[in-house]
């Protein structure tokens, strides 16, 4: 690596990461990455930091999976592995963890027209300050390509995973909502021919995002005050499914109406 | 749990209708009861014995306290195992203050 060069700043979750590399190696992650990219403010030096070294011929998975894990290791806020996503009746959070098909729910919820906020992690302040959402670019692979990009040119091969930029299929919401409004628990199944919701309590709803937690070891019990009021303060669901892009579809005409948001 | 059960000190009880969430500071556990066992908890006042918690628990659901009282007993044990509950030596007589 030579003449290393701050190129991307991103400020994520009262984190502030600087990429750094020469400056061919960073301009390989200027696509997926654009989303992300930012000025740090002033207020943005006193955050906590992280550097990450990007080599010549970036693995951009890699700098993401860096980017991620410093983020999260870094953050003053409760991390919960959930994806966020807006609609015209308010945000809805989904944690899950990884591999149950949380990423493949977010873009076809994007595509079925909710913005973006996230669809790896959220932060939560404590009670009744907003909600943090960690935008980064999405990793699309082959399979899941076929299933909610299928209209969309380039795809990778199968067993291959692609990054893709939000802004290039749907649109994005501001990283900082105000507070979460659903909370969606997916059960993928394949004995749910079409998808339905059923209502969840608050104690499954509050146990669910303290499970899909990062960090909550570090003061047990002001995160456990934090998920409470998160799960006192939205509505909860359980969404049975087998197809991400008909659960999409219902959680649209449910969550994605102004009449929605009108009878809220 | 044959005795007077009480919430052991410490404990910290959320309600989050209907289940009911318990939390233990000096293990940082958390336990999240269902309904049912939210109910049985949420009538101990270390005060009532398990036999007048089953009865009073049975006509809130409508059940004979026989048929119920072993399933009480033994969310009370497990719970008093756990540390969430603990047995008073108080008897009925004694706490009523008679």
């Amino acid at each position: 690596m030579t003449d290393p060069t701050v190129r991307l700043s991103i400020v994520a979750l009262g984190v502030r990461s600087d990429l750094i590399g020469s400056a061919a190696a960073v301009e390989e992650l200027a696509g997926p990455f654009a989303d992300l990219m930012d000025e740090p403010s002033r207020d943005a030096e006193a955050l906590p930091h992280t550097t990450i070294a990007v080599p010549d011929g970036p693995d951009p998975l890699q700098v993401l999976a860096e980017l991620t894990q410093g983020i999260v290791e870094r953050s003053p806020l409760l991390i919960c592995h959930a994806g966020l996503v807006i609609g015209a009746a308010g945000s809805i959070a989904i944690p899950a963890p990884s591999g149950t098909g949380k990423s493949t729910l977010t873009i076809a919820l994007v595509r079925a027209g909710f913005r973006y906020a996230t669809d790896e992690a959220i932060g939560f302040a404590p009670a009744g300050q907003p909600v943090h959402a960690l935008r980064r670019p999405v990793s699309v692979a082959g399979d899941v390509w076929s299933l909610v990009l299928a209209d969309q040119a380039d795809p990778p091969a199968a067993e291959a995973e692609k990054l893709i930029r939000i802004s290039a299929i749907g649109s994005l919401a501001s990283p900082v909502v105000a507070r979460i409004d659903q909370v969606i628990i997916p059960r993928r199944t394949s004995l749910a021919r079409t998808p339905r919701l059923v209502r969840a309590s608050a104690g499954v709803t509050a146990s669910a995002l303290l499970h899909r937690s990062f960090n909550h070891f570090r003061n047990p019990a002001a995160s456990l005050q934090t998920v409470l009021s998160i799960a006192r303060g939205a509505e909860c669901w359980y969404a049975d499914y087998s197809d991400a892009t008909e659960l999409a579809a219902l959680l649209a005409e449910r969550f994605d109406q102004p009449a929605a948001a009108a009878a809220r | 749990m044959i005795g007077i059960p009480q919430l052991a000190a410490g404990v910290v009880v959320e309600e989050l209708d209907p289940d009911l969430c318990l939390f233990r500071p000096d293990i940082d556990e958390v336990v999240l009861l269902n309904q049912t066992a939210a109910d049985v908890v949420r009538l101990v006042d270390g005060a009532s014995p398990v036999e007048t918690i089953t009865k009073q628990l049975g006509t809130v659901y409508q059940l004979s306290a026989a048929d119920i009282e072993p399933e009480v007993r033994q969310v009370l044990t497990d719970l008093r195992d756990r540390g969430y509950l603990v047995e008073t030596s108080q008897t009925p007589s004694t706490n009523s203050g008679a």
